[in-house]
């Protein structure tokens, strides 16, 4: 388990705890990152700031894939998280990049 | 037969490519020189009349060698979609370059126009005959090139 | 449709949709800004005439959903609730379905008369995917428009739509299932608040009540609890969630993760795929542009090109203002042989010189916010403040910080303005102190003037130093302000990173316009005011109206004579160049004429430059440490009045305040080292 600011690129990680505000919380919740849930790290500036997409895995009507080949699609834009949130995401990497 | 020719162009495209990057970096190199040399004091400038001694103009033509270089090797290992990524990219930056040293060619000489100086052969020199736009020049066609590829790369795979 | 007042309408979507296109399309670029009461947060409203009505488009601010945790959402829904917009059109981008049907679905929960637009469906084509229009109208119960803002395909249609459901109005609250329990929770409430609190209920739908006090909506316990009857509801609900959470858990997370559940299932309803493109062109880009090593390199390049294309090609347009206001205009006045000399050396020496030079700006200022906005447009901008985040990061600051500071080089005043996307107050708060650090436009003929007559061949490094200077100070005073005065851990800060896009015109140059109009308007009036004071207290003394000729023994001479015999003597500042920097506090732009002025040379810089050069002015070291000032000391009047209605008058004094210390502090080092290094 690590921040996420510690991920690599292309790495597919699950949300294991968020421990920010409820605010901020709340905000990441409704654009799709909460626990359990699952992230492609697009970009990491390991330690530093992260690009990610959440990706949705039971979302069978395939559509952009993300660029990898995995099974997963990606739910919505990209997200762009400052180095102070990534630091308060903890995950688990579940594929290598 | 057809594999060996087929090598042999991807090879001169390569050397093409490296080539270019090379000569960008050489650019980027001689205008830090110039410059350094000239704050310096010193009289010695290589090629000042084409590379101007600007830290910026020396960045940039850092930046499309670094990223023209690069490619070449992302291509010798294996990673095409870097190796398009960069070779187009790379020539975006040096087009875009050019482009702006032409709109301001233009309005220097729109500016003399209203300043009511007279317009002669060393506008030319000065403005258009620099390193940028010469290079640039050359970077056009292979941007052309390596943009179409990157789209191909995209519609298809 | 509400009787009495004016027929109202309402634009709602999350940010990067194309809203602002759609409403420009929409009110045909008949728009208002100004800003939501009490509050700093920007409100566009505009006309659009339908069937001879004219109704009254407010476009609310871009947000993602309906909390109680940000003032844009609080504004959104306030809005909504209070004035009763006969119709809400929530924007979503086919690109971005899920999390804009997210905020479609809290709309409708809310009771609005949505009508939903399904914008930018020609990149949604070209990502391989269609989405299915009338099975996503029969799903909703709401009309449906699929429109490409850049083209305006589909406004016409919009326009109708708007139109009908003007008469039709429909309130659906009942959108998302909650589960067997909550929903059980939610009708009980239901019925009690119907009971005990329904004053409220002619706002707010019953059920929205309802479900906002069960996840705990803060407005909302603070509205109910001050009604008459009001606790027996904020008891209900706290007994209800502990029951609640016994088998759901944190509800708030329950109930959001539901409805999100719902947004996905909408979106997958609908959306049907077409072809399936392996890599985005966004990504292969941004392989390259947010490379780890190549990635600054080309950021700083393509500001390097953006600065080149404001500075150089809007010469020809500056030295066209130029002749027109400082030349031909003022020899007019100048040489008239109607008017009395006070009220010619007014127009000529006070107004025309002092507002002229400000003008002079202006192409500079445009080009500058021109190549912004396409770079805003494609999406670039984004990429850098995530390249930067890293870096400032070590200075508490976000990244999203650099964005309001690569403005300011044009001009500090649309720069302060755009601090407002900061959603951190603290770290907003501290971006606009910080703004005015970014050496603006203004600045940069004195470097050139001053640094060209005494620093001869360096001179283009000391300009480049001045930048480099502005943006460390920035750093160091943020990290400084982060740390001591607007204390707190970040609440960091997401951004989405929208695809790129082509660039769209008409987005370039509302945004450049928008932007240039800050300068322009702010400025010529603030400004205006001061060059009259200024000029006044350079042609009046104690012994009356002196004329332009006797500035020495003017109000100004006196002051300036002062400055330079007490705080400025340790850098050996004469009379002449403290008074000119009493000017530069009216506007930057003012000094180096002022100079020209004063040593009778003229205004062009040429000719102060020499003037300068002859007279011994600076020594180099003096001359760099008057750069430095300049850079530093106090934000011009135009940019104080920005920050002062952004963050009130304490903070502007505080601005003030620290930036002519830092100033001095920094001008008095660098001619003491100079000093210690025998470079005098």
């Amino acid at each position: 388990m690590m921040p996420l600011a510690y991920t690599r690129d292309g790495a597919l990680v699950r949300v294991v705890s968020i421990r920010t505000g409820r605010g901020l919380y709340r905000r990441l919740h409704e654009l799709g990152i909460a626990e359990g849930k699952m992230l492609r790290v697009v970009k990491s500036q390991g330690p530093g700031p992260v690009i990610v997409e959440v990706v949705d895995s039971s979302f069978s009507n395939a559509r952009r894939k993300s660029s990898f080949p995995f099974n997963y699609e990606a739910v919505g834009g990209r997200l762009f998280l400052g180095f102070g949130i990534a630091m308060k995401i903890m995950v688990e990497e579940v594929m290598a990049p | 037969m057809i594999s060996i020719t087929r090598s042999i162009f991807k090879a001169i495209k390569l050397l093409l490519l490296a080539a270019l990057g090379l000569a960008y970096l050489l650019t980027g190199i001689l205008s830090i020189i110039n410059w350094s040399v000239d704050l310096v004091g010193v009289n010695q400038q290589f090629y000042s009349n084409f590379i101007p001694r600007d830290l910026g103009f020396a960045l940039v033509a850092l930046t499309v060698g670094a990223s023209l270089v690069a490619s070449t090797l992302y291509a010798l290992r294996g990673n095409q979609v870097m190796h398009l990524a960069a070779a187009a990219i790379g020539t975006w930056l040096a087009l875009g370059a050019l482009v702006i040293q032409a709109i301001v060619a233009t309005a220097t000489a729109l500016d003399s126009v209203v300043l009511g100086e007279n317009i002669d052969y060393s506008f030319v020199d000065e403005q258009l005959l620099r390193m940028d736009v010469i290079l640039g020049c050359v970077a056009l066609p292979i941007s052309v090139y390596y943009t179409l590829m990157l789209r191909e790369m995209i519609k298809s795979r | 449709m509400t009787s009495g007042k004016g027929v109202k309408i309402a634009l709602a979507g999350i940010p990067n949709v194309g809203k602002s296109l759609i409403f420009n399309k929409l009110t045909g670029g008949r728009a208002w800004v100004g800003n939501w009461p009490g509050v700093t947060v920007e409100k566009k409203v505009g006309k659009l005439r339908i069937n001879g009505i004219e109704v009254e488009v407010v476009d609310l601010p871009g947000i993602y959903s309906l909390t109680a945790y940000s003032v844009d959402e609080l504004i959104a829904r306030n809005f909504i609730t209070e004035e009763n917009p006969d119709v809400v059109v929530c924007i979503t981008s086919a690109i971005n379905f899920e999390r804009s049907l997210y905020l479609a679905i809290s709309l409708l929960e809310l009771g609005a008369n949505v009508v939903l637009v399904v914008n930018m469906i020609d990149l949604a084509e070209r990502e391989g995917y269609k989405i299915n229009y009338e099975k996503l109208k029969n799903l909703l119960g709401i009309p449906v428009v699929p429109t490409v803002a850049t083209t305006g395909y589909g406004i016409d249609q919009l326009i109708n739509t708007i139109r009908k459901s003007l008469y039709e109005k429909r309130r659906h609250a009942h959108i998302v299932d909650y589960g067997k329990e909550v929903e059980e929770a939610i009708k009980k409430l239901e019925g009690l608040i119907n009971e005990t609190v329904s004053e409220l209920t002619s706002k707010y739908p019953a059920r929205w009540i309802a479900i906002k006090l069960l996840e705990g909506d803060s407005e909302i316990l603070d509205k109910v609890a001050k009604q008459p009857r009001g606790k027996v509801v904020i008891d209900r609900v706290r007994s209800l969630r502990e029951d609640l959470e016994k088998s759901v858990g944190d509800l708030e997370s329950y109930i959001i993760e539901r409805r999100y559940e719902k947004a996905l299932k909408l979106a997958r309803a609908t959306m049907v795929k077409v072809a399936v493109p392996k890599i985005s062109l966004t990504d292969a880009i941004d392989a390259i542009l947010t490379h780890k090593i190549l990635g600054i390199p080309f950021a700083l390049s393509i500001l390097y090109l953006l600065f080149r294309f404001a500075f150089e090609v809007s010469t020809p347009f500056v030295d066209i203002i130029d002749l027109l206001v400082n030349v031909y205009l003022y020899d007019i006045i100048a040489s008239n042989p109607v008017l009395p000399e006070w009220l010619t050396s007014f127009l000529a020496d006070g107004a025309i010189a002092g507002v002229g030079t400000v003008l002079t700006f202006l192409p500079l200022i445009a080009f500058f916010f021109l190549g912004f906005a396409v770079l805003e447009d494609v999406g670039y901008i984004a990429r850098i403040a995530f390249l930067v985040d890293k870096l400032f990061s070590k200075f508490k600051l976000p990244g999203k910080t650099i964005i309001p500071l690569i403005i300011g080089f044009g001009c500090n005043i649309p720069a302060v303005m755009a601090t407002r996307t900061i959603e951190d107050e603290n770290d907003r708060k501290t971006s606009t102190l910080i703004a005015p650090l970014a050496s603006c436009s203004a600045r940069l003929p004195v470097y050139l003037v001053v640094g060209g007559a005494v620093l001869g061949r360096s001179a283009g490094f000391a300009v480049l130093s001045m930048y480099v200077l502005g943006i460390l100070l920035a750093l160091l005073m943020g990290f400084v302000f982060r740390k001591f005065i607007f204390k707190g851990p970040s609440s960091g800060f997401i951004m989405e990173l929208p695809p790129y896009m082509k660039p769209n015109i008409s987005n370039i140059a509302m945004k450049t316009w928008e932007r240039t109009k800050k300068f322009l308007f702010k400025a010529s009036t603030v400004i205006f005011l001061g060059v009259v004071i200024v000029w006044l207290l350079s042609v009046t003394g104690p012994t009356g109206y002196l004329g332009s000729e006797h500035i020495e023994e003017s109000f100004a001479g006196i002051i300036g004579n002062w400055l330079s015999s007490t705080i400025f003597k340790p850098m050996g500042w004469n009379w002449k160049v403290s008074i000119a920097l009493l000017f530069g506090f009216i506007a930057k732009e003012v000094v180096v004429g002022a100079l020209g002025v004063l040593y009778g040379a003229g205004e062009e810089e040429e000719a102060v430059k020499h003037a300068i050069m002859e007279y011994q002015v600076f020594t180099p070291i003096t001359g760099y440490a008057y750069m430095a000032f300049v850079l530093i000391y106090v934000p011009c009047v135009a940019t104080l009045a920005a920050i002062r209605s952004e963050l009130g008058l304490k903070y502007t004094i505080l601005a003030l305040v620290y930036e002519i210390i830092l100033a001095y502090v920094l001008a008095l080092f660098i001619v003491g080292l100079g000093y210690m290094l025998g470079l005098t």
